[in-house]
């Protein structure tokens, strides 16, 4: 067949601002994509990584450049990129908007965030998706993408207009929040979504073993009297749903190969994993060549089900915080990249909305600040996990998943980066968040490592001052 | 002989039914209509599901056959006081008819038919199942526009999932030489189809040469399960609807009926000259009529018919 065969790409959205002319001199250039591991200094200039090499030689050939000397000696990393946030827009801009949610991003190092479609009214449909990215192309200072819902109205029985969604720019498809329990609709939407080569991201959660839970069920939810949450409300309709993905990839080897999906991005993504049950699941597809990807957050890789014995409502998320049993297999899972990637799932909640019985409380924890300093100080300094898989599970890693361009450190590569101190050790507090709402899963914990700066497109979008030991930060 | 499945005919049967076709159509011409050939004979259209072209086609080949013909449907007839399949079968079978001519919403219910007659079954769309003598007719279209038959492309397009039509055409139509392409979403193609070794493309791009693009109506009403396999009928004529524009030089459009204007096609390019689809009614009538006679041979070869 010649005929060109129709394939909608992502629409990432992202307020222009004027390309700068700039120089990183004498930063610890890092991207393990491209075997970059050394001092060195990076000029910037039309919004893209002009040249690396010695301060003295970029200044003499670019003497106009402006020279960012407080980042000396700190790390440079391509810009971190999150698949899973909630931007709260539209419909519940109280707790976060748009440009808020860019601010939180930017401060935490991301370049790229990708918002999920439980909003008010949900992402259902092409205008919608549309709407969204035209108010982030005024607002944003990172660079955002929208997931389309999988269910009209998320409510679980007919698909929406995925076609409309993508010819919209959506990124993926969605119905984060609620699981799909219909193995029929994950079916058609496996089938659907594949021609058009955009992943479906799976929330896993069966409702008759989940509701009304409050935490995992184990020893602390016997001890604390909360309902619990059992790792087979995530693994149960895991193994199920898997097996629905091998019929739909046997149907398509099948047919024709035109009928392979585009970019080579999976057919199906897994949503904030938390169990080591579904790690051996996710394990044994990987080694059946499935297509599947899969994420973890920093808190269920760093929080256990232990801490909820303080009833901070930050701490109530779903899926609920695990055993240590869960977190070692995770991380172990992340450190061989069978889970591919961190994901924040930033879910802001006003504080009066969490500033109720911890029964009461919404779920989720904001992450977008915290989830490098977290990583970096909780795992790297530990030497459970290697610098160069974080940065890889925080930035290349999600966009193999999406299919779109990967942040690089590459001469000539977007300058989408961001500059990390990481020698500084910090507590975390509400002064460190820039988003609308407070639930950080991460307040009054010890971190290591500070984003002083993130660029996009050549362009400061976030700088923390200068003066080391101030608090005060500064957008630009 | 029955015609139950479009598998039951060899070519050599399909291209003696086009030639005593081609006699019906010239019948068809005449100032008077109507030949002797089954005169005497006994023909009962059995329609269990709504139906105008096809009851329509078969009520007007029979009589101008010079046959009996009876027309029972659901409605009005004992099937409505509950009355099973096998015995109103029985019950008509005491008139001894000579041809059941039988639409069914459910699949193998003219197979079932011909267990309890003497009478040559004619299946006129058993469900989801096959429709022969529409892929007949459609043949027959195909022959008189375009001459030979063997090596042209066709390209299916749509809800092969739920048609009839599609189950008997893509099997026909490849009988005859015919290269066969399917089109259209993969939640549209049933699940296997992909090892009936014919090709299958998503995009409507696939269409871009061939000779015939054969649209299958989107039959929302045979909705199975209950997740719609496409979001929507404005979705699907986004990717999947045909328009003149898509159109390239000397292809032409078929379409089995009946149509949604909008959804499979637009509205102009079903009153396009590139369109077939009444053509394909004219064929029917002809082709039908050569169905009733043949079902009752054997003939012998140049019996004078007509």
């Amino acid at each position: 067949m010649d005929a060109t065969v129709h394939r909608p790409a992502p629409r990432l959205a992202l307020r222009s601002r004027p390309p700068e002319h700039l120089l990183l001199p004498d930063v610890h250039l890092f991207d393990p994509a491209c075997g970059l591991d050394r001092r060195g200094s990076l000029l910037v200039r039309d919004g893209v990584i002009a040249a690396i090499g010695e301060t003295g030689g970029l200044l003499a050939d670019a003497p106009e450049a402006v020279v960012l000397s407080h980042l000396g000696g700190c790390h440079v990393f391509p810009g971190f990129v999150d698949m899973h946030a909630h931007l709260r827009t539209p419909g519940q801009e109280y707790k976060e908007d748009l440009a808020s949610a860019s601010c939180a991003a930017a401060a935490g190092g991301y370049v790229l965030v990708a918002g999920m479609a439980n909003t008010d009214p949900p992402v259902d449909g092409g205008p919608l998706a549309s709407w969204v990215l035209d108010q982030a192309d005024q607002v944003a200072d990172v660079m955002l993408a929208q997931v389309g819902a999988v269910s009209h109205d998320l409510r679980g029985e007919v698909l929406s207009e995925f076609w409309e969604l993508a010819d919209a720019g959506v990124v993926a498809f969605s119905d984060d929040g609620r699981a799909l329990r219909d193995l029929d609709l994950l079916l058609t939407a496996l089938r659907y979504a594949g021609s058009i080569g955009r992943p479906v991201l799976l929330h896993l959660e069966d409702e008759s073993l989940a509701s009304d839970g409050m935490m995992h069920e184990g020893a602390w939810s016997a001890r604390l009297g909360l309902r619990g949450i059992p790792g087979a409300a995530e693994s149960g309709p895991l193994a199920r749903d898997l097996e629905v993905l091998r019929a739909v990839v046997e149907e398509r080897a099948l047919r024709s190969p035109a009928l392979e999906t585009g970019g080579g991005v999976p057919l199906l993504h897994l949503q904030h994993l938390s169990t080591a049950a579904s790690v051996r699941l996710l394990r044994a597809a990987r080694a059946a060549r499935l297509p599947v990807t899969a994420e973890v957050t920093p808190h269920h890789l760093l929080l256990g089900d232990d801490l909820v014995a303080g009833f901070d409502q930050s701490l109530k998320i779903n899926p609920p915080l695990r055993a240590e049993e869960d977190r070692a297999a995770l991380l172990a899972a992340l450190v061989e990249g069978v889970i591919d990637c961190v994901a924040t799932d930033h879910a802001p909640h006003a504080p009066h909305e969490k500033e109720v019985p911890f029964e009461d409380a919404p779920f989720g924890s904001i992450g977008l600040e915290t989830a490098f300093p977290a990583l970096y100080g909780g795992l790297v300094e530990m030497g459970s996990l290697s610098l160069s898989r974080l940065v890889d599970a925080l930035s290349a890693a999600p966009c193999r998943v999406l299919g779109v361009a990967a942040p690089s450190l590459e001469v000539g590569s977007a300058a989408d980066l961001c500059a990390v101190d990481l020698a500084e050790e910090w507590e975390v507090t509400t002064a460190d968040l820039h988003g609308k709402s407070r639930n950080s899963a991460f307040l009054g914990r010890r971190v290591r490592g500070r984003v002083v700066m993130t660029m996009v497109k050549g362009a400061r979008r976030f700088e923390r001052a200068a003066e080391a030991g101030n608090d005060a930060h500064a957008g630009v | 002989m029955h015609l139950i499945s479009i598998d039951d005919l060899s070519v050599e049967q399909i291209e003696s039914l086009f030639s005593t076709s081609d006699g019906f159509l010239e019948v068809a011409s005449r100032p008077i209509k109507k030949v002797p050939a089954l005169r005497g004979r006994t023909q009962v259209n059995m329609f269990f599901e709504a139906s105008t072209r096809t009851l329509t086609s078969f009520e007007l080949a029979g009589k101008r056959l010079s046959a009996d013909v009876v027309n029972i449907k659901a409605s009005g007839s004992s099937v409505s006081k509950g009355e099973s399949l096998k015995d109103t079968i029985l019950t008509l079978e005491s008139y001894r008819p000579d041809i059941l001519v039988m639409r069914h919403d459910k699949v193998g219910a003219c197979r079932m038919a011909t267990r309890y007659t003497n009478a040559s079954v004619v299946n006129a769309g058993d469900g989801a199942g096959e429709h022969p003598t529409q892929c007949l007719l459609d043949l027959y279209s195909l022959r008189r526009e375009f001459g030979d038959l063997r090596g042209m492309k066709v390209a299916i397009v749509g809800d092969v999932l739920r048609s009839r039509v599609a189950r008997s055409n893509i099997f026909g139509f490849r009988k005859m030489g015919i290269d066969v392409r399917l089109v259209g979403p993969s939640t549209l193609m049933p699940p296997g189809v992909e090892r009936w070794g014919v090709p299958i493309y998503e995009d409507l791009a696939a269409v871009h040469d061939v000779d015939v693009i054969y649209l299958l109506r989107m039959q929302m009403e045979r909705a199975r399960g209950k997740v719609p396999p496409v979001p929507s009928l404005r979705e699907y004529s986004r990717l999947w609807g045909l328009s003149p524009a898509r159109l390239r030089p000397g292809q032409r459009v078929m379409h089995p009926g009946p149509i949604n204007r909008g959804v499979e096609l637009t509205g102009d390019l079903a009153d396009d000259a590139r369109s077939l689809i009444l053509h394909q009614v004219e064929s029917g009538l002809a082709v039908r009529m050569a169905i009733l006679y043949h079902v009752l041979a054997p003939h012998p070869e140049g019996d004078d018919l007509i």
